[in-house]
């Protein structure tokens, strides 16, 4: 590590945040309760404004946002401020799931998503193949977050510290401080990870863009040299846009781990709080990573494909080859990135663990099992998923972003039966399924078929637009079940 | 009054009293906002730089600011919410099995 471009004062960095991470952790195993299910996945429902805020924004803005998005910004330009609408797009769309979920789930006391789809339409079938899609989706999500460590540590490294090693090192440390605190030690310690992320998104502001003169200077010499990417985008791309807009909002609102920060809110007064604080994130995270894309095109060049992903490593490395003052600001950046990328596979796999220890191994083999036996079995199965996922992201042949869109595209499919199931009683739990199913095969068999992304719309949303229509006019056509004519409060 | 009773209370007729989702023109100000964010509307051809970027970005991220400010003050006066109370502790032996 000593040869790599960027020293031991990165090591040094990088280390003292990981016992940082750890000290946290093991302060919150103190205040975690029993090992009851709530209590392990939801911190007992006790999540207080700053810190639900703290656990929301280190939990959406990910490896995909300081590694994946750049790439992706340095790939078409300035179109990619797109990203701060479809990022602030979530926050509206918890104001279509958040205030009624939150109420139904305090009285029922809910701990996955699956216990609202239970609840509100009383059909194992669909509770299950939401929950296998949801959690295809998310394993995906946290594949992305693998290899983003990979790429972190071997990029700034220069190659001196292997891929495989940042996934596997990083995911220890996330594994050993997930396992003695739960969700009190996800959420103390995304607390320390958010504050890093926007430290380091202030630092890289100071950097690229002090004056409007200074970022005119690179918008002229990227208008200059690729003309493409400074100019209004064509109505193809207005169009992927819009749909960008729609899928991700759409998707993320019925992310589980988002679910489950709903269901851990001590309060509505915190959880609206934290929500409100949410909706200016995105101007303040994403615009600087935008920039950093954009600086990459003047910077770098010939970054093609998966390549471009390394944007973020490359150009901390130039930077903190030319001055002293770079170099302390780069090193401030990597360690914000890595927590960014910590801060959300920490969530995911929390979340992960919750839905295959309640809703797949609590409904079948450890059927009756208490909440505790329940809570041991999902820490265990934390190690074993994140095995398998480790060995999948250490042959990485995809772009994060490419990964982001699969996992959106999939996911979106559940939110009619989740969201719709919310606000209209006239939706069938068997009209869900259908819609369900017939939007996750269009979206899983367009992308082999010459229809693929019709006009530079996403699959995901054609998909969505036949779940929709299923759902509707089966629940139009069908009988309610008994269980849901019983229903009196959705 | 413990946030479970007022959880039950905001439930008790099924619906809560008011709650973003039920003012069908919030939507339509957002359909708006996020309109006016998609640059589907300008002539193709090279960007005029504002303030240091395109024009159409500098168009894109006022209406997303406009998003923001729109969002913090629906959630301030359409979602309602009492004054928060520590969780009892009955809530551990109660959750969904």
């Amino acid at each position: 590590m000593s040869e790599s471009p960027l020293g031991l004062a990165a090591l040094a960095a990088v280390l003292a945040y990981l016992g940082l991470l750890l000290a946290v952790a093991w302060r919150a195993r103190a205040a975690r309760g029993d090992d009851s299910l709530s209590s392990f996945y939801l911190a007992g429902r006790s999540l207080g404004p700053f810190v639900l805020f703290a656990t929301l924004y280190a939990t959406q803005y990910s490896g995909n946002s300081l590694l994946g998005y750049p790439g992706e910004a340095y790939r078409i330009g300035f179109a990619w401020v797109m990203s701060l609408g479809f990022m602030m797009g979530i926050i509206v769309a918890y104001l279509l799931v958040a205030p009624r979920l939150y109420l139904i789930a305090r009285r029922h006391g809910y701990v996955t998503p699956g216990d609202w789809l239970d609840h509100r339409y009383g059909l194992p079938a669909l509770t299950w193949t939401a929950n296998t899609l949801t959690v295809v989706a998310i394993a995906n999500y946290l594949l992305a977050q693998l290899m983003a460590m990979g790429h972190i540590v071997a990029g700034l490294s220069g190659g001196a510290v292997p891929y495989w090693v940042g996934v596997v090192g990083l995911t220890l440390v996330i594994l050993v401080y997930e396992t003695v605190g739960g969700m009190h030690a996800v959420a103390w310690t995304d607390g320390v990870q958010g504050s890093l992320l926007l430290l380091g998104l202030a630092g890289v502001i100071a950097w690229i863009a002090p004056t409007p003169d200074r970022l005119g200077e690179i918008t002229a010499w990227v208008a200059a040299q690729a003309p493409e990417k400074t100019a209004v985008p064509p109505l193809a791309v207005s169009a992927t846009w819009l749909s960008t807009l729609i899928i991700v909002p759409l998707s993320a609102a019925v992310y589980p781990q988002a679910i489950q920060r709903i269901y851990a809110a001590k309060s509505i007064h915190a959880l609206r709080r934290g929500i409100t604080v949410m909706a200016f994130m995105p101007i303040v995270t994403m615009l600087p990573v935008l920039l950093l894309g954009i600086v990459g095109i003047q910077q770098l060049s010939g970054l093609e494909g998966v390549a471009a992903d390394q944007v973020v490593p490359l150009l901390l490395r130039q930077w903190a080859a030319e001055s002293v003052v770079l170099h302390a600001l780069a090193v401030v950046v990597i360690v914000a990135v890595i927590a960014a990328i910590m801060s959300t596979a920490d969530s995911v796999l929390l979340t992960l663990s919750s839905m295959l220890a309640k809703d797949f191994l609590g409904k079948t083999v450890l059927a009756g099992e208490t909440s505790e036996r329940l809570t041991r079995a999902g820490k265990t199965l934390s190690w074993v998923v994140v095995a398998v996922l480790v060995g999948v992201a250490l042959q990485p042949r995809i772009t994060l972003w490419g990964l982001t869109e699969f996992k959106m595209e999939l996911l979106v499919q559940v939110a009619p039966a989740f969201i719709l199931g919310l606000h209209l009683r006239a939706i069938h739990g068997r009209a869900a399924l259908w819609g369900l199913l017939a939007g996750a095969a269009v979206a899983l068999a367009l992308p082999f078929t010459p229809v693929s992304r019709p006009f530079g719309v996403h699959d995901g949303l054609v998909g969505l637009v036949v779940n929709l229509a299923v759902c509707a006019w089966a629940s139009a056509f069908g009988r309610r079940s008994r269980h849901e004519k019983a229903m009196k409060v959705c | 009054m413990t946030e479970d009773e007022r959880v039950a209370r905001l439930l008790a007729d099924g619906e809560p009293a008011r709650s973003p989702d039920r003012a069908w023109w919030i939507w339509a100000v957002y359909i708006v906002l996020y309109g006016l964010s998609i640059p589907w509307y300008w002539s193709p051809g090279p960007a005029r730089v504002w303030l240091g970027l395109p024009h159409w970005v500098v168009v894109s991220i006022v209406s997303l600011v406009c998003v923001a400010i729109f969002t913090c003050w629906v959630a301030r006066r359409w979602w309602v919410a009492d004054e928060p109370v520590p969780l009892d502790e009955a809530d551990h032996g109660r959750e969904a099995r």
